[in-house]
């Protein structure tokens, strides 16, 4: 949240964060929330499967959003999956090997802890 | 999210690209939203879209869109339409919560070649979204010579066909996809369509119904008459609608015009004869809204000249017009929205077509420049719990929150009326997708132990600890429901002890700083004699001990686990 934040500042969010885990193609495709306009979906090129995976979700609030918290300055909001990220730093093509009850105890042990 | 499909030979006709490649058209298609999902059985790209963009759900929309893109047309396009000739008469009887209905006829189409197809695709999903399964907005598309109008009136111009209401069992047509005539009565209880539509109008006494000089021709929002069923041969149509709303109907109906158009069709319009007004469909008019140049540029970032920005929105199938209060430095347009937009609320969605036309993938992304002073939050105290377990061995999880009851009770011994930790009246999951998620967890050691329950076939010892959310029913919270986050571990090995789940947590309550006590308890799913309440700075809200064989056998685990359980909140100062 601050003054004059613009989508560029936005997608630099993004491209300085992943950059800190060695991933350095984002791609930001346009895309439609109810809450924040404009949006983009965020995309990373999986290492092995070479596929565009969606790693994200992201936008400006929109006033409607802000005017009723008070809120007077520019918002920007996103959601990024934690298990995306996971797949594009380690090379992992199925979700269930990282979280909930399937989670394989020698891929967490495997993998190489960053941050 | 929606999905169109494309068949790419249409595409490149109808954009006028015919040599383009496969992969340049996905390219351009994500630079407008729209991303490429696979192939349908027939070869046909799939791409998925944000639900803003219903004009996008067939390939006529989508080549539009990509024609602008292109530069191939500018601007907006109002369809041109000749004098209505027909009247949609509405009559007192149509059920008062469906009393809505808006038309469209567009002449000399041709449907052949896989268009007829393109025209029930888009049908189907403005059903399927606007449309909220023909709930809200319910679409009839008739070959118009089939039907007869019969004249209103002395001086009325041209034919004029009947919305009414009909007794159920009263009169009788020929529905698709049948051989012999029904009620609409029957239609619900014998005809595939109508039993699957009939909970729509099943409480009305009088049911929808669209009449011409022949008869009952349609029974919307259920089905269509086989009398005027369109074929590849169609070159007329009537197009009706009717729902709950005008709006919504005429939104959809206005979709349908210009896609139609796009496949050379020449459009009429309807005059409609509500009892208190008449209204000239389809709805073609022009909605406009005011926009700040300078608010255009603090969005994207980016520094426009005037020229730049109205060619931008021309390129966006927008008009924009330097307003009249505009002064040198504060210009504001005047931007035309075409009639097929449902999207547009407010002048901020113009932005973003903006710069989708300039094209975001050109905008070069900067680190904002926001210095800020930051300090620990309360949370971030919490946070080091799980860092914590991390650092103590344990392999750090992240389960569900959604689960079962028989994992959560049944396979742990524990019931949820015994007085023990984790014992709760769960948060039920109404119409639950599948059994396994049918509730909110109340307590995390059965997520862990099916963990351990699913990598037995994994070197041993295994630590598992989660931190995470868990919710119970609560009839003294405001939400009637409480959620918490709990902190659990568990120990598989096969000389786990007591003595070893003790140690852990007592390990992290003395790195965050909170006493610890552990006086005996018993509980359900842990042996007696070997298990202990948590109590952190006096306060009792965990439990800590040796797993029961019982629980043991119902996970398949043939060696010893221990564990605890407590809530995050007792590391709290």
């Amino acid at each position: 949240m601050a003054e004059d934040l613009s989508v560029r500042d936005l997608m630099g969010t993004f491209v300085e964060f992943y950059e800190q885990f060695g991933i350095t193609d984002i791609q930001f495709k346009p895309h439609y929330n109810p809450y924040t306009e404009p949006s983009f979906e965020l995309f990373g090129r999986h290492p092995t499967t070479d596929e565009l995976i969606e790693i994200g979700n992201s936008g400006m609030f929109r006033e409607e959003v802000l005017t009723p918290l008070g809120v007077e300055c520019d918002v920007m909001a996103w959601g990024l999956a934690l298990e995306r990220l996971a797949m594009l730093t380690t090379g992992a093509e199925d979700i269930r090997d990282l979280h909930g009850t399937l989670a394989d105890i020698q891929f967490l042990r495997d993998a190489e802890v960053s941050y | 999210m929606p999905v169109v499909d494309i068949d790419i030979e249409q595409l490149r006709s109808l954009t006028g690209r015919a040599d383009q490649s496969v992969e340049t058209f996905k390219t351009d298609l994500f630079e407008l939203g729209l991303e490429f999902e696979g192939k349908t059985e027939q070869g046909k790209l799939q791409f998925e879209f944000g639900p803003d963009r219903l004009d996008r759900l067939s390939v006529e929309g989508v080549a539009r869109s990509l024609r602008y893109h292109y530069g191939l047309d500018r601007g907006v396009e109002v369809l041109s339409t000749n004098d209505a000739e027909f009247t949609i008469e509405v009559t007192d009887t149509v059920p008062s919560d469906r009393p809505y209905v808006t038309a469209a006829i567009a002449r000399g189409v041709r449907l052949d070649g896989n268009i007829l197809d393109s025209l029930i695709q888009l049908q189907e999903k403005l059903h399927a979204t606007i449309g909220r399964q023909r709930a809200k907005g319910a679409i009839g598309i008739h070959d118009l010579t089939m039907l007869k109008g019969h004249r209103v009136s002395e001086d009325a111009t041209g034919p004029s066909i009947t919305y009414t209401g009909v007794d159920p069992s009263e009169d009788r047509f020929v529905p698709l996809d049948a051989d012999r005539e029904l009620t609409p009565q029957e239609v619900l209880d014998e005809h595939p369509t109508g039993r699957k539509y009939a909970e729509l109008v099943s409480e009305y006494d009088c049911y929808p119904a669209i009449y011409d000089e022949l008869g009952l021709f349609s029974f919307p929002p259920v089905i269509n008459g086989r009398r005027t069923e369109v074929s590849t041969n169609s070159r007329d149509l009537l197009i009706e609608l009717t729902g709950t709303d005008q709006w919504t109907i005429d939104r959809m109906g206005t979709i349908l015009c210009y896609a139609l158009s796009a496949r050379g069709a020449s459009i009429e319009s309807v005059q409609i004869d509500y009892d208190d007004r008449q209204l000239i469909r389809p709805d073609l008019s022009v909605e406009t809204k005011q926009i700040s140049h300078e608010r255009i540029e603090t969005v994207l970032g980016v520094t426009f000249s005037s020229e730049e920005l109205i060619s931008l929105f021309e390129r966006a199938g927008l008009d924009a017009h330097p307003a009249d209060r505009s002064t040198e430095d504060d210009i504001n347009y005047t931007v035309s929205i075409p009639p097929y937009r449902v999207d547009v609320l407010h002048p901020l969605d113009l932005v973003d077509d903006v710069g989708r036309a300039y094209g975001f993938a050109n905008l070069s992304p900067r680190y904002p420049d926001v210095g800020t002073v930051g300090s620990r939050h309360e949370r971030s105290r919490l946070e080091a719990a799980g860092t914590l377990l991390t650092g103590l061995g344990f392999e750090d999880l992240l389960n569900f929150h959604m689960t079962n009851e028989t994992r959560v009770f049944d396979q742990m011994s524990l019931l949820p009326s015994d007085d023990a930790f984790g014992a709760k009246t769960p948060v039920q999951i109404t119409e639950p997708y599948s059994e396994e998620y049918e509730i909110l967890r109340p307590w995390l050691l059965p997520s862990l132990i099916t963990v351990l329950e699913n990598n037995t076939h994994r070197p041993y010892p295994q630590n598992l600890a989660e931190v995470g959310f868990v919710a119970h029913n609560d009839p003294s919270s405001n939400t009637r429901v409480e959620e918490k986050r709990h902190v659990g571990a568990v120990l598989a090995r096969h000389d786990a002890t007591y003595e070893d789940a003790k140690a852990h947590l007592q390990l992290l309550c003395e790195n965050v700083g909170v006493s610890l006590r552990t006086p005996a308890t018993s509980h359900p799913s842990f042996i007696d004699g070997r298990t202990a309440a948590c109590e952190i700075d006096g306060e009792q809200t965990g439990v800590v001990g040796e797993i029961h064989p019982s629980v043991l056998v119902e996970h398949n685990l043939e060696l010893p686990v221990v564990g605890f359980e407590f809530e995050l909140n007792s590391f709290r100062e």
